[in-house]
């Protein structure tokens, strides 16, 4: 009975087999499938990318209304007394720092500098948590970084200024595959630093420093294009 | 080995295997086009394994599985001979008893009707069908028996719903 049953299965089964489909046909189609995946999530991650974009010209716009400037850029220290910066190697002075696609909405250039809700030459003396998190948005990796400031071109006048910026990288080119778009910092490096209020309000409420070039390595020729761009 | 190369080499057997497995030809298209697609988009790692095409045997049998367990849970065929018979085409039409192992394997589990499938088309024996199922050598001599078992006769009905 046993040796009957697995004969009818035998025969049963190779007889349907005979009727399969085409395997190239299928082949075919699988890899067609896999192609227009890929486009699909070729244009999906761009549509992301774009909504990203906006979503983060959104936040980090300037206000409506024009923040209240202060009256004249105060200088604390003249810039030549100010100590040399220390860059990472790599570096050249005056090269900008970038945090990534999603702020480059706006491209640099001394006008668009000069919308900047504030805008400082400074040297990091500190980096620590990041101090513009609110629980109700998604958090970003962010640190907190003190500056001793040498020249304030716009938004401030303190001598010390804090503002979150994206982690530091090891160094220029270092890391993985995004390490391009961290910027390499360390307490010691002097930078031209712009941005604007994470969240509205003055110049320095929850201060944000942008990328994209908004935010350099010190170099006085662009620390003299800055002071001119503010005024 | 690129994927061309495995696609003349095996792909005609999994096609035919998935057609088997399913015994419904639109479903065995796309089980083969998507165990396909995913092993040519995985292909560095398909062609790493030892055995590729035990690899992508596997990868079938996990979907059509995957795939049948979901049916089996929310439909049962109405009429199982009508629908074995509108799905696999029998050349001798006259042949009552392929019919009626028709409608018992469809009857059967999906586990169950896998492990004749593999044993008796694909030839494989109970370690490789262990190994392409996921489940232990003893429990494919299990399922088989019962299967057997619930496949010889018109007493089967009430075994095979033991081997659900």
């Amino acid at each position: 009975m046993n040796q009957s049953t697995e004969r009818e299965l035998r025969e049963l089964f190779a007889a349907d087999a005979a009727d399969a489909p085409d395997e190239l046909v299928v082949a075919a189609a699988a890899v067609r499938r896999v192609h227009r995946r890929r486009r699909n999530v070729m244009v999906a991650a761009a549509t992301t990318a774009v909504i990203t974009a906006a979503g983060g010209y959104g936040v980090y716009r300037p206000a409506a209304t024009p923040q209240a400037q202060p009256s004249a850029a105060a200088s604390l220290a003249p810039a030549a007394s100010a100590p040399a910066a220390d860059l990472p190697a790599g570096v050249t002075p005056g090269d900008p720092l970038t945090f990534g696609a999603a702020q480059c909405v706006k491209p640099y250039s001394p006008e668009t500098l000069a919308e900047q809700a504030f805008a400082f030459d400074g040297t990091v003396t500190g980096i620590g948590p990041a101090r513009t998190e609110r629980s109700t948005h998604p958090r970003q990796d962010l640190r907190s970084v003190t500056f001793q400031v040498h020249t304030w071109f716009r938004g401030g006048s303190a001598g010390t200024a804090m503002v979150d910026m994206s982690p530091p990288a090891a160094g220029p080119g270092t890391g993985d595959a995004t390490s391009e778009h961290v910027p390499a910092y360390q307490i010691g490096t002097r930078l031209l630093v712009s941005g604007m209020p994470r969240w509205g309000g003055g110049p320095l409420a929850d201060p944000i420093a942008w990328g994209c070039g908004f935010t350099r390595y010190y170099s006085p020729s662009v620390a003299a294009e800055w002071a001119t761009a503010a005024k | 080995m690129s994927f061309e190369d495995f696609v003349t080499g095996y792909g005609r057997s999994l096609v035919r295997l998935a057609f088997v497995l399913s015994g419904d030809r639109q479903v065995a298209e796309d089980l083969a086009q998507t165990v396909l697609a995913d092993a040519y988009r995985h292909w560095k790692r398909v062609r790493a394994a030892a055995d590729p095409e035990a690899y992508v045997r596997r990868m079938l049998v996990n979907a059509h599985l995957s795939w049948r367990r979901r049916r089996w849970t929310t439909e049962r065929p109405a009429d199982l001979r009508q629908e074995a018979g509108a799905t696999v085409a029998d050349p001798a039409d006259a042949v009552a008893a392929r019919d009626q192992m028709r409608v018992l394997l469809s009857r059967l589990a999906p586990r169950a009707r896998t492990v004749l499938v593999l044993r008796y088309y694909a030839d494989l024996d109970d370690t490789a069908i262990a190994a392409a199922m996921g489940v232990s050598v003893s429990s494919v001599r299990a399922t088989a028996s019962r299967a057997l078992a619930s496949l010889r006769g018109p007493a089967a009905v009430g075994v095979q719903r033991g081997t659900r």
